[in-house]
């Protein structure tokens, strides 16, 4: 556990100084609010249209592609902690896997699931 | 000290999924409590020597899938009034009835002593360990996991391109 | 270091998974040929040449895998890894390997015309169905809660995506949602099943978790529980079968026969495997679980089923109703009952997999036949389809001498034989509910051919049928299988007579090598 004592004191400080300054502005900082002030800034325009649109399913596929390949990468760190010691079957064994994967890359990539059009 | 550290991340991970639920219906509050459920477990992965899952929490969970939670939540736009509109007062009833029940069951069935754990290898879950145990007993698992995240692409692109030509 | 690899054993499931991994690769290839009007052979490379290259492909590698599935029947317990056996194959294995690949060659021909008339006529089609299958064979082979739970997702999620493959239509979107969110909270509890058990026994693997039960622990009950909760869930059973008709009905037709038959196939066996094997030293306690999941299975699946007016949804809850039938299996908990659940999983596919052809050929530019007097004046337009309908019907009733009737014949003796060797009358009453909800079936079961047969077709809503010569094959393979088991039902029986099923998990369960 003790190796992780800096890491906490680094939280603790980091946290605490985010508390510090949100508490500071909220009790220091000057208060005037009325209606206009209270709409989000849109260059002294009235906003036109609510925020809250629906976003594009594409951005959805990048979030998807993000977390298989995430988990991907997940794989390879501790293989690559003992690759000396697996030889070359471990070798084989993640050049199988990664081939896998590529082939799910080529395939997103060319039917299209990369393209933002 | 580390008792102490175990109670306030256990103890927040519960007030944080608790509030996850209680934030149903703003959905983007919901995923923000769901981060910090996520970081306090991995902070008690962490301190049960389990470094590689505690990483692993961080990344692929309070990282990855949030975001994915995130991307859903604004796919589908649900304002609070969309939600809960055939509410079931008798199913939730039911249901909360069961959830207390099964929890007291299971307390005082956990009350008596468990049997004492047998003493574990330091090197246990360390990521030099499961790198040794993956890549070589666990072969044939870590390939299906790789057909598995292939399927996972095909369907995603199969189910969510606009256009299939 | 150099682990002691038999390549050989796994060599099905390797068929399979070349045909999952090649066939998106395939298919996006496939589509820049055409985009780009390459040809081939000297013919310029079409949708329809790519789509029948793409089923040749594979049903050539499912053909493959089931004749070498065939083939090494008889041999001893083979293992992938002998250092750290995650799978077993042995005869339980084979057997649910071939009745889980007879069941995808079969969709795959029902569907390529299928696809083609919903108009979804992709080759991702095939590649799901393979990493489902894939996670199927893996499923029943598992001999270790990791690869259990992988397999088991394996499974899953390619059949998620199946489901809301047809876009366009709401309902198959619908399906795939709620087949979605039930499927992944019955993994969920699985998952944390499987982690209460390794938390309680400090091990995965089924054969040490057998010998770790402690039936006294709160912790390897709560685990036992959730595991057991998370397969009802996946066979469907009362009362953990309330997505079955919703999603039975929104799903392009043939995945609801796959799902209907190769998903319960695969569950089924792991389950044998996880009851006979894993929570042995619990079984007492487990029986009056099952017995309980098969009564109320039988009985609400059967009344439902009665009272529904779609298909889809009325075969849905007879598939609710079967799996009751099937969990008696599961009660006797004997040799005989093991075999008996195993013949009957056999029967079933057939019989599923035909009635799911017959409404597959009916549907003609994505519409469906849905009402069950939508098929009304078949046998004036489609006399066999008709005649497979009728052969199936009375199968699933369980009509002597259709293979349907000796699945429950065998159930029945195997639970008779038990309770009278143990002088126990719980199993005499599970029986008798057994036949009765039999009984119940037939209501529903004649509705179909009296309605195919005994009504008038109204003008236009007469059903079309023009089935693809794969789609006719598909309807005789069913039919004479139908009768060809329902007369010697002995000789596919026989196929366990000389294995002890429970013995050979066993021993495949914790073969380790010296």
């Amino acid at each position: 556990m003790a190796e992780y004592a800096g890491l906490g004191l680094f939280l603790l400080l980091g946290s605490g100084l985010v508390a510090l300054f949100l508490v500071l502005t909220s009790v220091l900082g000057p208060k005037l609010r009325f209606a206009e002030k209270q709409e989000p800034f849109e260059c002294g325009e009235h906003p036109i249209v609510s925020p809250y649109q629906r976003f594009n399913v594409k951005f959805y596929m990048v979030a998807v592609s993000f977390i298989i390949f995430d988990v991907e990468m997940v794989f390879l760190y501790p293989w690559a902690v003992v690759f000396k010691g697996l030889a070359w079957y471990g070798f084989v064994g993640m050049l199988i896997f990664l081939s896998v994967l590529t082939i799910g890359l080529a395939y997103e990539w060319m039917k299209g699931g990369l393209d933002w059009n | 000290m580390e008792q102490i550290l175990f109670y306030v991340f256990s103890g927040l991970a519960i007030l944080s999924a608790i509030g996850l639920l209680v934030n149903v219906r703003n959905t983007v509050n919901a995923a923000l409590s769901l981060v910090v459920c996520m970081l306090s477990l991995a902070v008690l992965f962490i301190m049960l020597h389990a470094e590689f899952v505690g990483v692993l929490q961080v990344m692929v969970y309070a990282g990855a899938i949030v975001v994915l939670f995130l991307f859903v939540v604004m796919l589908l736009n649900l304002r609070g009034g969309n939600m809960g509109a055939e509410s079931q007062p008798v199913l939730k009833l039911v249901g909360g009835a069961v959830a207390v029940g099964a929890t007291v069951k299971l307390a005082t069935l956990l009350d008596r002593p468990l049997k004492p754990w047998a003493d574990i290898d330091p090197e246990f879950g360390t990521v030099a360990h499961i790198g040794r145990v993956f890549y070589t007993d666990y072969m044939l698992a870590f390939q299906v996991a790789g057909v598995l995240l292939l399927a996972g692409i095909v369907a995603a692109v199969i189910l969510a391109k606009r256009e299939i030509d | 270091m150099m682990p002691n690899l038999d390549l050989s054993a796994i060599s099905p499931m390797i068929f399979v998974a070349v045909g999952a991994i090649l066939l998106p690769l395939l298919e996006v290839l496939l589509a820049r040929m055409i985009e780009r009007r390459r040809s081939w052979l000297g013919r310029t490379v079409n949708r329809e040449m790519a789509s029948t290259a793409i089923v040749i492909f594979t049903v050539l590698l499912l053909v493959l895998a089931l004749l070498r599935t065939v083939g090494t029947f008889d041999l001893p317990v083979a293992h992938f890894n002998l250092d750290h056996p995650m799978i077993a194959v042995d005869q339980l294995t084979r057997f649910l390997n071939a009745v889980l690949l007879i069941s995808a060659i079969l969709t795959v021909l029902v569907s390529s015309r299928y696809l083609a008339d919903i108009g979804m006529d992709h080759g991702e089609f095939y590649a799901l169905l393979l990493a489902s299958l894939l996670g199927m064979m893996l499923l029943g082979a598992a001999t270790d809660l990791i690869m259990l739970f992988l397999a088991l997702e394996l499974m899953s999620i390619p059949i998620y995506a199946l489901a809301g493959f047809q876009r366009s239509s709401l309902k198959s979107n619908e399906s795939a949602l709620k087949y979605f969110i039930i499927g992944s909270f019955a993994s969920a509890l699985l998952l944390y099943g499987c982690a209460l058990l390794y938390g309680a026994t400090g091990t995965v693997e089924l054969a040490e978790i057998a010998r770790g039960f402690d039936p006294e622990n709160p912790l390897t009950l709560l685990g036992a529980a959730l595991v057991l909760v998370g397969f009802a869930f996946k066979i469907a059973s009362v009362p953990f079968h309330q997505w079955a008709p919703d999603v039975y009905e929104g799903a392009p037709t043939t995945v609801t026969g796959f799902m209907a038959t190769a998903v319960k196939v695969a569950a089924f066996g792991a389950l044998i495997r996880v009851v006979a094997v894993g929570l042995q030293p619990g079984a007492e306690i487990m029986y009056g679980v099952f017995w309980w999941l098969a009564v109320l299975s039988m009985t609400v699946g059967n009344v439902m089923a009665i009272i529904q007016q779609n298909t889809k949804r009325m075969l849905a809850y007879s598939s609710v109703a079967h799996g009751g039938y099937m969990l008696v299996g599961i009660c006797v908990g004997t040799q005989s009952g093991y075999a008996g659940l195993l013949f009957y999983l056999l029967v079933y596919t057939f019989m599923t997999i035909g009635a799911f052809t017959v409404l597959a050929i009916l549907t003609r530019d994505g519409r469906e036949v849905s009402r069950i007097d939508d098929l009304a004046g078949l046998h004036e337009t489609h006399p066999f389809a008709a005649i497979v309908m009728t052969l199936c019907m009375f199968s699933l009733a369980g009509i002597p001498p259709l293979a349907g009737f000796w699945g429950k014949w065998y159930l029945l003796t195997g639970a008779v034989e038990r309770a009278t060797a143990i002088g126990d009358t719980s199993l005499i009453v599970l029986a008798v509910v057994l036949v009765m909800n039999s009984a119940i079936s037939l209501a529903y079961y004649l509705r179909l051919p009296v309605v195919m047969y005994m009504r008038e077709a109204r003008g236009a809503d007469r059903p079309d049928a023009t089935a693809g010569a794969l789609q006719t094959t598909v309807l005789w393979v069913c039919a004479l299988a139908i009768v060809l088991i329902g007369v010697v039902p002995g000789d596919f029986l026989i196929l366990f007579g000389d294995y002890d099923l429970i013995a050979s998990a066993r021993v495949a369960a914790s073969a380790v090598s010296p």
